[in-house]
């Protein structure tokens, strides 16, 4: 079925169009979901979410461009807007606890020296929330910049520019490890 | 132009920018580096059916309203695009006056009753209240954060007032193309900016009433679409975000927030 009539169904509330928009999508939407977060129920809930919204909003679907950007920034939109709450939640019981808190989702790495791959979550988890999306999407999951820029509503120049920072934060955080991947 | 989000501006701050705007010229992640990252937050298998199940428990126990009638309205004119933007500056204009003149009245009293929006902000009052007081310190903060978002929200409404104004003038017998696409640039620059703003402001700990962040989310996804429309775009896709807009009735919640700014402006 075209993108297009699938569309026109689910608007006119064809249940079964509905199941064929969620089989089509949700594979990346849960991706992208749990790349964000790396917490299962939490990926579950916002890809939940994300089709719930849709659902209710795909009057409003804008059909230049493709219904997978248009579920993707809703995807964005509730995953940033649970994660700034949940950092918010964090910082007011670390203050409580009068402890540092530099992560959003996760917690402090261990202080004994991590191997490669611990180290890289750790410099990934580190990173600006603005270029750790960015540099999720483009380089983990190959968002183009386009889509990017559509999804997260700034300019593709803005993305390349994240990314771009995401990269050389990254390559700085692994430099003692530079002889194992630099070839 | 690129635009910023806060963490470009936190960057420039700190002296972080790359060359400029950042184009694919510079190398890509080093595959093993690639590699690396691939693992990070590995996708498990997804669990489509469980999933599902619960978006159709979770849409059945919240029924929701679908669509709403298109607006085809008669046209404007872009200069409105301009005259909406100059009336919130000057409406933010009086709003820093009023308010520098309430902190400072506040400050020297060492007493206030700040109110915004109706959500209450926790101002310090009676002897603690003094200057120099720990409570006081705190209290002008919420105070200025109760500020930067009746600014936005100000912007917030003259911009979607504006957008309203541009898809009247749009289909109009004497609207001109380079002038439709001139307001358009216009409003998807506007909206980029508030939106950033918003974004800040989610951020902060202005964020913290949860009546203030549903609309400051509500608000965050209504610009997305603006800034996204604009410049291609048609005359449905416009139509579509009037219809978002009154669903959410975002324009409303705005104007409600708005008035009641801190008391004594």
């Amino acid at each position: 079925m075209e993108e297009g009539d699938l569309i026109d169904r689910v608007e006119a509330g064809d249940p079964a169009a509905e199941r064929a928009l969620y089989d089509r999508h949700v594979d990346r939407v849960f991706r992208l979901a749990f790349r964000l977060t790396g917490d299962d129920d939490l990926a579950r809930d916002l890809t939940q979410e994300t089709f719930i919204r849709a659902f209710d909003r795909i009057a409003g679907f804008r059909r230049q461009s493709s219904l997978a950007t248009w579920l993707h920034a809703i995807t964005m939109s509730v995953a940033l807007n649970r994660l700034r709450a949940t950092k918010r939640a964090t910082a007011r019981m670390a203050t409580a606890d009068d402890a540092t808190i530099e992560s959003i989702e996760s917690p402090q790495p261990r202080a004994s020296e991590p191997d490669l791959k611990e180290r890289m979550a750790q410099a990934i988890r580190q990173l600006p929330q603005g270029y750790r999306t960015v540099f999720l999407m483009h380089d983990v999951e190959g968002y183009t910049h386009e889509e990017i820029g559509a999804i997260l509503g700034v300019d593709s120049g803005t993305s390349k520019a994240q990314l771009f920072r995401a990269r050389a934060k990254l390559r700085v955080a692994l430099a003692d490890f530079a002889g194992e991947w630099q070839s | 132009m690129t635009r910023e989000w806060p963490d470009d501006r936190a960057a420039a701050r700190a002296g972080d920018r790359p060359h400029d705007g950042g184009d694919e010229t510079e190398p890509a992640l080093e595959p093993a580096l690639r590699e690396l990252a691939a693992a990070y937050h590995q996708p498990p298998p997804v669990p489509r059916e469980e999933m599902w199940a619960a978006i159709e428990a979770r849409r059945r126990a919240r029924p929701t309203g679908r669509s709403g009638a298109p607006f085809a309205r008669p046209g404007r004119y872009r200069w409105q695009v301009t005259a909406w933007r100059m009336a919130a500056g000057l409406t933010i204009l009086a709003l820093g006056v009023g308010t520098g003149w309430w902190l400072r009245a506040g400050s020297a009293s060492g007493a206030g009753d700040g109110r915004s929006g109706g959500h209450a902000v926790a101002v310090a009052s009676g002897p603690a209240a003094g200057v120099g007081a720990p409570g006081a310190a705190g209290a002008r903060e919420d105070a200025a954060y109760q500020i930067a978002v009746a600014r936005n929200l100000t912007q917030a409404e003259a911009l979607l007032t504006a957008f309203h104004e541009a898809e009247r003038g749009r289909g109009a017998p004497g609207a001109a193309t380079a002038d439709v696409a001139a307001s358009d640039a216009q409003l998807a620059g506007w909206a980029r900016d508030v939106l950033s703003t918003t974004r800040l402001l989610l951020d902060s700990r202005a964020a913290s009433d949860p009546q203030r962040r549903r609309l400051l989310e509500d608000l965050e996804l209504v610009l997305v679409q603006i800034v996204a429309v604009a410049p291609d775009h048609s005359r449905d896709d416009r139509q579509m975000i009037d219809r978002t807009l009154d669903r959410g009735h975002v324009l409303t919640r705005i104007r409600t927030a708005v008035p009641a700014g801190p008391a004594g402006t």
